[in-house]
């Protein structure tokens, strides 16, 4: 199957994607997003410390592909929704759903769900970076969602110099051993680091990744490199681009593309719904 | 499973320890989302000119603060707030950004250093932003433009940390410090420069106010970039040599907005004393200094004046033509004027 004959075959993307549209709200919804606000998987793996701004919803589209060492392949398309709930707070939901061909054999659906909340401490001092924890929780739902649930709590520091900033991500996960989902697992630790730099005369941001991951307890870490760019191309939309490939492990070759847009609802921020 | 859960468990436990608790040396991020409204990006999209100066505007702004706080000595400064000033007027101010600049890779020592300063800052230009939005919306009736700035105004002024209070703060703040008129004395270009854009980020919105239909905003608008430009040439002579008031140069604007009038001259002002902060070795701890004044300009109980003192205070400083002159006006066939 090639993979634009796989990406046919995702019948609950239109309905998922709908109902976030629903959500989103019609035209009185506008906002803002900053391409410099690097969300976890968009395009890298490693994110910033920031949340969303507060009142701020963002709605993400993105599309991942993978190829393993194995020969199996993975298309997932993972629709996320995050909402700046409260000051210096985020808390979102993603719902993967994907593609899975191995061994000859085509599984598609949705790929677990995925719970998360982000907490920034502070912004970055002339001392400090900025510090933030996150939480997840993923669970098991879909065919080819695994059959664990697992939470997981992340590290993460921002630190800049000039154009360019340093992030590092360090997460730990709690949960049974078991059937990992086909996109977007939790492993059972992963710690990385990136780089980027803002070209600001072009709204777009470049960054670069090494992490490392352990899926399971005493399995071999992988350690995948990937690089990847994030655009402003509205006031309120950005468009990003990565690819990756695995250093130790991991995929042999993943490509992700993805657009973001924020937006406000004025019926639950102060003043609103006069 | 059971032991599954008791392990969630102390995930969830560990993120109940993790209280949101700061350093006081520390500030939290606090950025907040604008009001959202058909009218965002009304602006940009008809008056895309106009809009992307303020791109450059932003930047102009971020690497002043920038220099001022990093420079070595000031040969050095001198030196690199020449470079500056010939890099926005022959390049940024020429070819702006599409988007707004992100002053924290032009200002990452400043933007580390006082937070709070840029948080006040980008909020009051959001809600400059807006009203620019605002007016440029041809679907809107006049009243509905009103009573929108007016709703605009009101969630500017709710995220209270960040606002600067609607009254006009006294001038005294501004030229009375033991630091005060530092920088304006001794780089006097690049303050023309910086007091050219605050008249011409208050002088925009006279045209889009007496235009009557969008023919007469655009060419108005027009004209008054063009008086902008005319600020630039044979730097500082033709530049604004007072502070330009909203009061003083936006009449029509003050008398429809008045409290967004006196945000924006609040927000000026607030901008020269922290140029001065930063440029006067009498200033040892900037920090301490620049988060005072902040605390000043959200103090509506001291150190204000009255409207009447306010539009007097315009006149005691020259007037308008000291400011950078009289925004170029046309409405029907009445000619551009001055």
């Amino acid at each position: 199957m090639t993979g634009a004959n796989a990406m046919s075959g995702l019948p609950a993307l239109p309905a998922v994607v709908a109902a976030l549209a629903l959500l989103a709200g019609p035209s009185q919804l506008a906002g803002q997003i900053d391409y410099r606000n690097l969300d976890d998987d968009r395009p890298t793996v490693i994110e910033d410390a920031y949340p969303v701004e507060r009142y701020a919803f963002e709605i993400l589209l993105p599309y991942r592909f993978e190829r393993e060492p194995g020969g199996g392949v993975v298309h997932a398309a993972i629709p996320e929704l995050a909402g700046g709930l409260l000051p210096n707070f985020q808390l979102g939901l993603k719902v993967p759903i994907a593609v899975e061909r191995s061994g000859g054999v085509t599984t598609r659906g949705l790929s677990g769900l995925r719970v998360f909340a982000l907490y920034n401490f502070n912004t970055e001092s002339r001392v400090l970076p900025a510090v933030s924890l996150r939480f997840d929780l993923a669970l098991p739902a879909g065919p080819l969602g695994g059959d664990v649930t697992r939470a997981a709590v992340k590290a993460i520091t921002t630190r800049s110099w000039g154009r360019n900033r340093i992030h590092l991500n360090a997460a730990y996960s709690v949960g049974r051993a078991g059937v990992a989902a086909a996109a977007e697992p939790l492993s059972r630790w992963w710690a990385g680091a990136a780089v980027d730099r803002t070209l600001f005369r072009h709204s777009t941001l470049v960054v670069g990744e090494v992490y490392a991951a352990q899926a399971e307890r005493g399995s071999r870490a992988e350690v995948v490199a990937s690089v990847g760019v994030r655009r402003q191309v509205t006031p309120t939309t950005v468009l990003d681009l990565g690819i990756a490939r695995g250093l130790r492990d991991g995929p042999s070759a993943a490509f992700t593309v993805g657009l973001s847009h924020a937006f406000a609802v004025a019926a639950i921020m102060p003043g609103g719904g006069r | 499973m059971p032991t599954t859960i008791l392990r969630i468990g102390a995930v969830l436990l560990l993120a109940g320890a993790a209280r949101p608790t700061v350093a006081p040396a520390q500030d939290q991020r606090g950025e907040q989302f604008y009001y959202p409204g058909s009218f965002n990006w009304e602006f940009l999209g008809r008056y895309p000119d106009a809009a992307r100066l303020f791109n450059a505007f932003d930047y102009g702004h971020a690497v002043l603060y920038e220099r001022l706080y990093t420079a070595r000595d000031s040969a050095a400064l001198s030196q690199a707030l020449d470079r500056e000033y010939q890099l926005l007027t022959t390049d940024l101010l020429v070819r702006p950004p599409r988007f707004a600049v992100a002053e924290e890779t032009v200002a990452p020592g400043y933007a580390k250093l006082a937070w709070r300063a840029k948080l006040m800052f980008d909020w009051a230009h959001v809600l400059h932003r807006q009203i620019y939005d605002i007016h440029a919306d041809e679907r809107l009736s006049e009243a509905l433009k009103d009573s929108l700035v007016e709703r605009v105004t009101d969630y500017y002024l709710s995220k209270r940390e960040a606002a600067f209070v609607t009254a006009p703060k006294s001038m005294h703040l501004m030229d009375e410090q033991y630091y005060s008129q530092t920088f304006r004395t001794r780089y006097r270009a690049f303050n023309g420069l910086i007091w050219a854009y605050h008249w011409l980020q208050v002088g925009l919105y006279e045209p889009l106010l007496a235009g009557r239909q969008e023919g007469e905003r655009q060419d108005g608008v027009r004209a008054t970039i063009t008086r902008f430009w005319d600020m630039l040439r044979d730097p500082p002579t033709n530049m604004p040599g007072m502070m330009p008031m909203t009061v003083t140069v936006a009449p029509r604007f003050t008398q429809r907005h008045p409290r967004a009038a006196a945000i924006f001259d609040n927000l000026h002002m607030l901008h020269d004393i922290i140029s001065d902060i930063l440029a006067s070795e009498k200033v040892g701890d900037k920090r301490q200094a620049i988060y005072a004044m902040l605390a000043e300009f959200q103090d509506a109980s001291r150190n204000v004046m009255t409207p009447a003192e306010w539009r007097e205070m315009g006149e005691m400083m020259g007037g308008v033509d000291a400011m950078g002159g009289a925004v170029p006006i046309r409405t029907g066939s009445d000619p551009i004027t001055p």
